[in-house]
């Protein structure tokens, strides 16, 4: 019998480090995704996941139950981002795109059986989307993956960002145009992408 | 009337909120614009890629093993460094924590006027408690022994002779009387009584005090 958030996140509260680690066990992946997405390298999305559960353990007294756990864990995630991003966190460690954290190796792959030209042709448009999000601003990037990925609403999104939910819109609204620019069918790297896929 | 832009807001809002199927007003205005219809497309398309991208970067199942195990090992070390330091648990120390790490955004004129004032108070602050402590200064009580002086009262009686009032009746009036002149000239005679005069009288003249006189 699995046990509720609530029981563990009590148990996790009188300083029960298995419970937390349960309790990380459930919200982990989701956590990690966003802080891929955001950051675009795979140590950085690792240490700002584990840094993100370490600050939760520690402000563990301050949860009240108004919102859902996962609710206020992500405004932590958020809070940290932001953070990381005022000390230029990310670009000291340098910007890779999400090639590192898909781990693509063309030969590899190549020699691997999943190597039919579909599947090369949705990893390298994968990596193609990476490289349009790198391109996005660290402000539209999170807006677009909070309301895309999260399902924010763009008030949720400005009070967890601090700022209008008019700003968030617009960004929001500008990261998709962006994309669009970038992965549309009739765009330059979309053409070489059907051509490489196809040679395969 | 149809507008490009406003439509484009409607998709892009329609998309994210996980419908690809448009309602029927929506549905009637793509329909009616070429423009707006491949937008709709491309849009979806695009949204639906980078929602794949969501899927496809997850890390594969074993790296969650090493990752549950690496956090929990952060999370030993770090409650373990707490117990070192004296803390009683990580609940009071987040509080602490919270509570020095709070900050409040005040506006920029707002912190000069309150960085001006507290710097000109300052000054007078430490006048008012220098003027204290010369005002009050302080007191320290410290036990001294004294020798107490008994009182003693002593009673004597003085004999004090009287004076009659026939002996002295002129008392208290500064104009002498005839009477008192002739007692004077009398006492004068008795005194007088053997006295001889000499046969020469030496004069001595004894100049003035002026430089001129001779």
């Amino acid at each position: 019998m699995t046990e509720s958030d609530t029981d563990l996140i009590r148990r996790a509260q009188a300083n029960d480090i298995d419970a937390f680690c349960l309790l990380a066990e459930r919200y982990a992946r989701r956590i990690h995704g966003l802080a891929l997405h955001y950051c675009r390298n795979a140590q950085d999305a690792e240490d700002l996941s584990q840094e993100v559960w370490l600050k939760a353990y520690q402000a563990l007294a301050s949860f009240r139950s108004d919102s859902s756990f996962y609710t206020w864990l992500r405004r932590i995630t958020i809070n940290a981002f932001l953070n990381h991003r005022r000390s230029g966190f990310f670009r000291r460690r340098g910007q890779t795109t999400v090639v590192q954290l898909l781990q693509i190796d063309a030969d590899e792959l190549l020699e691997s059986q999943s190597a039919s030209p579909e599947n090369i042709y949705n990893k390298l448009l994968l990596e193609n989307v990476g490289k349009a999000l790198a391109e996005l601003t660290p402000s539209q990037r999170l807006a677009f993956l909070l309301r895309h990925y999260e399902g924010m609403s763009y008030d949720e999104i400005a009070n967890a960002m601090n700022c209008s939910p008019g700003t968030v819109k617009k960004g929001v609204s500008r990261a998709i145009g962006k994309l669009r620019a970038k992965l549309s069918p009739d765009s330059n790297t979309a053409e070489a992408l059907t051509t490489l896929a196809n040679e395969y | 009337m149809h507008n490009c832009s406003k439509t484009k807001e409607q998709i892009i809002e329609l998309l994210l909120d996980g419908n690809d199927q448009p309602g029927d007003r929506l549905a009637a205005e793509v329909r009616s614009c070429r423009d707006c219809s491949a937008e709709f497309d491309a849009l979806n398309a695009t949204l639906r890629i980078t929602g794949r991208l969501k899927e496809m970067a997850a890390p594969p199942e074993n790296y969650w093993t090493s990752y549950h195990a690496r956090l929990r090992g952060k999370l030993v070390y770090a409650v373990e460094g707490r117990r070192r330091g004296g803390h009683v648990g990580p609940s009071q120390q987040s509080t602490l924590r919270s509570v020095l790490e709070s900050s409040i955004r005040v506006p920029v004129p707002v912190a000069a006027v309150a960085v001006i004032a507290f710097l000109m108070l300052v000054p007078l602050s430490f006048r008012k408690s220098e003027r204290a402590n010369i005002q009050n200064p302080s007191v320290v009580q410290v036990p001294v022994e004294v020798p107490v002086i008994k009182e003693k009262i002593v009673t004597r009686v003085v004999y004090k002779e009287r004076r009659s009032r026939f002996k002295n009746p002129t008392r208290g009036n500064r104009n002498p009387t005839v009477e008192d002149t002739f007692a004077k000239s009398q006492r004068i005679e008795s005194s007088l009584s053997g006295f001889k005069p000499a046969e020469n009288v030496k004069l001595t003249v004894i100049k003035g005090g002026s430089a001129n006189e001779k």
